[in-house]
């Protein structure tokens, strides 16, 4: 055979093998194989035969700080909002409320709650009434809330201005919906899940403006006055976990404690005092 | 080639250089074909990871470990998909009875043709207790179903019933790979290939990450965020306008169904991951950088003892989302029909849009170019409580966003008047477009009749219904109401000599239409 | 021995060549649309094809026959050796004269087509589209075709208001993407823009083709004289996503009444009763 005849072949081979190579499997046009697993019926969260708990008892207590908070920051100084002047910050500057230390360094704002309610214990029915979310001079009012899960909450404004509400609930239906001015009527808002974590309510309109709110499907859950006291009425006697949450600590998750155990006596009342580093919140 | 003396050459060449040639040249030829073969490398594709897992691998990697392997059992691995049944996707399936059963082969009456081959679709046979096989190929003629030799042949009885899960879904996972996963991803995480072209601008739009679940154009009401079937259909074949998301007109029907069961199956794994490390939050690295405290006790709690339930938990929220979603009762749709488009009403839709009880100028601005005073501010991410670091309006994605130039005539959720509706009432998800719900109907349609007449007569109206000629609004120049003649002398340079109309010697075209609002003087 | 073979090799391949090229338009290799164009330039178009086709062919095999001819004789001539020749002056001339000659009755014969296909004269009317022919504007954009077609009832009368009415969105536009509905039996002219960067609308079933420039509206018009649905692509590499750029045509006998269907989907309030609004329509929307 010549030498032209051999590269030819060699050229060919070449060719061929690479057709073949191309063509090789997988990508795009491949079909995958299916595997069909069946949806659980239901799960299986343990435990046998539940006792029922009877009697409840009352918890109170204080949240404080240990050491001196930094003076929160001016968001709008009063008069000098760039847009809705006459609204925003007319009155009173608004101010961070991110951290808000009381007298006696107690800490405001602080939602102390039990996350499941315990098996066995009579949830009491959730209330008719609405809880009313407001704003004022483009602020939340209050910048904190604890709600029932199914219960309506009305946002309503007291501002000749228009605002939105935008919620970022972890399991229940979000909302963002326009609230025009002077809005007493009330927007109706339902957080139809239980959870299991605060979450924030913003404006996207003024983006100082935030709040935080959490649903229960219980009424065990309350956040700390201005002066860092709380109390819980009406919770089962039984030893409970609590979770004590606030929107500036650190770490994942927002939580200062996520464990307290507390065993609430029947009839009786039981107290926590607890005091939270600076660090805890990051600062 | 120099070799074509060596035709007439005869057996008197030197055969030891001719092959020492020849050889190196078939060498060097083969050599050269190389980089061709290597560039056709098995591309395996593979879901990636939320970027958090990385993190929660380096506090616990028994967390890490559970939430990918719990996503492998449920959704499976491009190739080797898993139809969970929890999940409201239409998988494909086809009911039969199993007639007859010999080792593998078996003979199976189905209710309806199977649409494709059936190659390694699921196979359920509803014996006592459930036996998954799967299909290794179904002969129609010989209603043969045969399964693979993967595993034991099953035990049957004649009569059993039987189900053949999964045809639509392969249709869809093929389907999107060759016509979506190049921009969306192989995850569906908006990252794919392409994506990185789709960067050039602030405000281009991403491709969409489907695995928060949140879509913006949707008809449901504020509140359900997942997507109906017909807007992530309406999406597909219309195109987003104005967007690098084309239009998938030409796909036929079956096809488009195929790919939005793809994409729901997608968006649903990215939930399901999202919600999973939702609840494995507490064990991420702090701040610092640090394991967080009580690592030992929160691993086990989260990631060992809660972690099915809080698996369960996120499939049915998800399942209650889908479901939702679908429900006819949660369309937006109007109660009343559009009120008449004329003047008047978009008057009223103006100074609607500029006052500030609703305060629609303030983002959308006073021109409605979409440069209100609110994209000076600077936002607050939702997730973290810190500040974006330059102001602007953010969508769930965290990236950069702008309302929408309404003077431009695109609308990416649709220009119809029910399209601009349900924008202006249920507002856009995974936006700060809020729902206007509370703004009487009768309102909201004077916004919609204002919104639609801006391309057109441009955005600019005052209380007496004259158009103003705002700074650099081109559009004016060729609205001004006293201004008809200008047609005819028409002074441009490139311009041809005045054409002679055919017949009327009128120079405006003749419409069906009363004349608009800019022929008031 | 090895002779014979390589001529015949060599041979074989230009058989091959001409046998596939005549039978091709028989097993419906060669056009689209099914061996006939779907307008009456396409027709043309494709009846010049078929003549250069024939010439070239003729031409082909009588350069080749000679070719092979002198090739042959020449390698079995093993005794007459080489001489040197200055030339045929009479031979140069007749190899140029003839083939300049074919060409140039090409080119005067082709002349026709090539003005019907693009030229208009605004001074004399009958040579060009009417404006009262317009049908849309189709804005070609990375990786789709977006249209948009006058109000139903619009009746251009001159070029100056098709071009008022190309500069900007108007009251009573339809809009749509990808799918274009032209005229059946009468001449449709379309303008053709780009949003971002060149591309090529290319029906090859009506043998139309033309560059979409950015910044310019260029003019096309053709007749279709066939019923159905014709692929629209881009023939203008223009990114990634350029093989994915597909469109349908639709010739249709009444225009108005399908263009005013779309505008009725177009305005759909969702509450308008369905008289008004085709049966079927539902939730269909256009961009």
């Amino acid at each position: 055979m010549t030498s032209v005849v051999r590269a030819i072949a060699a050229t060919a081979i070449a060719t061929a093998s690479l057709g073949l190579l191309t063509g090789c499997g997988g990508g795009a046009s491949a079909t995958p194989t299916v595997t069909y697993k069946a949806g659980d019926k239901s799960v299986d969260t343990g435990g046998g035969p539940v006792t029922q708990i009877d009697g409840t008892g009352t918890l109170s207590g204080t949240i404080r700080l240990v050491g001196t908070a930094p003076t929160p920051e001016v968001f709008v100084a009063k008069g000098t909002a760039k847009r809705d002047t006459n609204v925003c910050g007319a009155e009173v500057a608004i101010i961070d409320q991110s951290l808000q230390v009381g007298e006696g360094n107690g800490i405001a704002n602080v939602f102390i709650y039990i996350d499941k309610a315990p098996p066995g214990a009579p949830i009491p029915a959730a209330p008719t009434a609405p809880a009313v979310f407001d704003q004022k001079g483009c602020v939340f009012l209050p910048h904190a809330m604890v709600v029932r899960s199914s219960q309506t909450v009305l946002i309503k404004s007291q501002d000749n201005a228009g605002h939105n509400t935008h919620t970022y609930p972890g399991r229940s239906r979000s909302f963002n919906g326009a609230i025009k001015a002077l809005e007493r009527d009330g927007v109706p808002l339902i957080y139809n899940k239980h959870e299991r974590t605060p979450f924030p309510v913003k404006c996207d309109m003024h983006s100082w403006m935030q709040a935080f709110h959490l649903a229960l499907d219980h009424p065990w859950g309350t956040i700390t006055r201005a002066d860092g006291s709380f109390e819980l009425k009406g919770l089962p006697a039984t030893e409970l976990t609590l979770r004590v949450w606030h929107e500036k600590a650190g770490g994942r998750g927002g939580f200062l404690e996520r464990k307290l155990k507390v065993t609430i006596p029947k009839d009786g009342s039981a107290t926590v005092d607890k005091e939270f580093q600076l660090s805890d919140f990051g600062l | 080639m120099t070799s074509g003396s060596r035709l007439t050459c005869g057996p008197g060449s030197d055969p030891a250089e001719d092959n020492t040639l020849t050889t190196r040249h078939s060498i060097l030829r083969l050599l050269a074909l190389l980089p061709l073969v290597v560039g056709c490398a098995d591309y395996q594709a593979e879901f990636v990871n939320d970027e958090r897992v990385a993190a929660l691998e380096t506090t616990s990697s028994v967390a890490a470990t559970n939430l990918t392997n719990s996503l492998n059992t449920h959704f499976g691995t491009p190739n080797a998909l898993v139809a969970w049944g929890a999940l409201p996707i239409e998988f494909g399936e086809i009911s039969g009875t199993v007639l007859s059963a010999t080792g593998n082969s078996l003979r199976v009456s189905l209710e309806s043709d199977p649409p494709t081959a059936l190659n390694h679709v699921a196979v359920v046979l509803e014996t006592k207790t459930p036996q998954n096989r799967m299909a290794s190929s179904y002969d129609a003629d010989t209603r043969i179903l045969t399964l693979t030799e993967q595993e034991a042949a099953p035990a049957v009885t004649p009569g059993t019933p039987l189900r053949l899960i999964g045809h639509k879904l392969q249709a869809g996972r093929r389907l999107y790979m060759r016509h979506c996963m190049h921009c969306h991803g192989v995850t569906g995480d908006g990252n794919g290939p392409t994506a990185r072209y789709i960067r050039n601008h602030r405000f281009n739009p991403l491709p969409r990450d489907y695995r928060r679940g949140l879509f913006k154009f949707t008809s449901t009401k504020n509140g359900f965020y997942a997507a109906r079937r017909d807007d992530l259909r309406r999406t597909i074949k219309q195109g987003l306008a104005g967007t690098y998301m084309p239009s998938f007109l030409l796909l036929e029907p079956d096809e488009l169904d195929a790919i939005i069961e793809f994409v729901r199956f997608l968006a649903m794994r990215g939930e399901i991951e999202r919600r999973l490390l939702t609840h494995l939050a507490p064990l991420m690295p702090t701040d610092d950088g640090n394991p967080p405290r009580d690592l030992q006790s929160l691993e086990k709690e989260l990631a060992v003892d809660t972690f099915n339930e809080a698996l369960a938990d996120a499939a049915s929220l998800v399942a209650e989302n889908w479901t939702s979603a679908e429900d006819p009762e949660n369309l937006v749709i109007p109660t009343t029909a559009r009120l008449p488009d004329d003047e008047k009403s978009r008057l009223k839709g103006r100074n609607l849009f500029i006052s500030t009880k609703i305060n629609c100028a303030k983002c959308h601005g006073e021109g409605g170019r979409g440069n209100g005073g609110f994209l000076k501010d600077i936002q607050k991410n939702p997730e973290t409580q810190q500040n974006y670091p330059t102001p602007g309006l953010r969508d769930a994605w965290h990236k950069m966003i702008q309302p929408r130039n309404l003077t431009s005539g695109i609308y990416r959720g649709g220009r119809r008047p029910l399209d601009v509706y349900r924008r202006v009432t249920a507002g856009i998800k995974a936006t700060p477009m809020a729902g206007f719900a509370t703004v009487p109907e009768t309102d909201r349609w004077h916004i919609v009749n204002y919104v639609l007449s801006i391309p057109i007569d441009g955005a600019f109206f005052d209380e007496h219904g004259h158009q103003y000629h705002g700074g650099d609004d081109s559009h004016a120049d060729h609205d001004h109401p006293h201004d008809h003649e200008a047609d005819k002398s028409d002074d441009k340079p490139d311009d041809k000599p005045d054409d002679k109309p055919d017949d009327k010697p009128d120079d405006k075209p003749e419409t069906t239409q009363p004349k608009s609002a800019k022929d008031k003087k | 021995m090895s002779r014979i073979f390589w001529c015949l090799f060599f041979t074989v391949w230009p058989i091959i060549a001409i046998v596939v090229c005549a039978i091709s338009p028989a097993m419906d290799w060669a056009f689209p649309g099914n061996r006939e164009a779907a307008t009456p330039l396409g027709q043309r178009i494709d009846d010049l094809f078929y003549l250069i086709t024939g010439i070239v062919t003729v031409t082909f095999i009588g350069t080749m026959g000679a070719l092979s001819y002198v090739l042959w004789k020449g390698s079995k001539n093993e005794d007459e050796k080489a001489w040197f020749s200055h030339g045929s002056h009479n031979l140069e001339v007749i190899w140029t004269i003839v083939p300049a000659g074919v060409l140039l009755f090409i080119a005067l014969y082709q002349i026709d087509v090539w003005a019907i296909y693009r030229v208009r004269d605004h001074e004399n009317r009958d040579v060009g589209p009417r404006p009262s022919h317009l049908v849309a504007e189709v804005t070609a954009r990375q990786f789709e075709w977006r249209i948009r077609y006058p109000k139903p009832g619009t009746k251009f009368t001159t070029y100056k208001q098709i071009k008022a009415w190309l500069a900007k969105p108007h009251e009573g536009d339809v809009y749509a993407v990808n799918k274009l509905f032209v005229h059946l039996n009468r001449e449709t002219l379309i303008y053709l823009k780009s949003a971002d960067v060149q591309h090529a609308f290319f029906v090859p079933d009506l043998r139309v083709k033309q560059d979409a420039m950015p910044g310019q509206s260029i003019d096309i018009w053709f007749t279709v004289n066939k019923s159905g649905k014709f692929n629209l692509t881009c023939a203008e590499l223009c990114g990634w996503g350029h093989y994915k750029m597909r469109g349908e045509v639709e010739a249709v006998e009444d225009l108005e009444a399908k263009v005013k269907e779309l505008k009725d989907l177009q305005d759909y309030d969702g509450v308008t009763p369905p008289g008004t609004v085709p049966a079927g329509a539902s939730e269909e929307a256009t961009p």
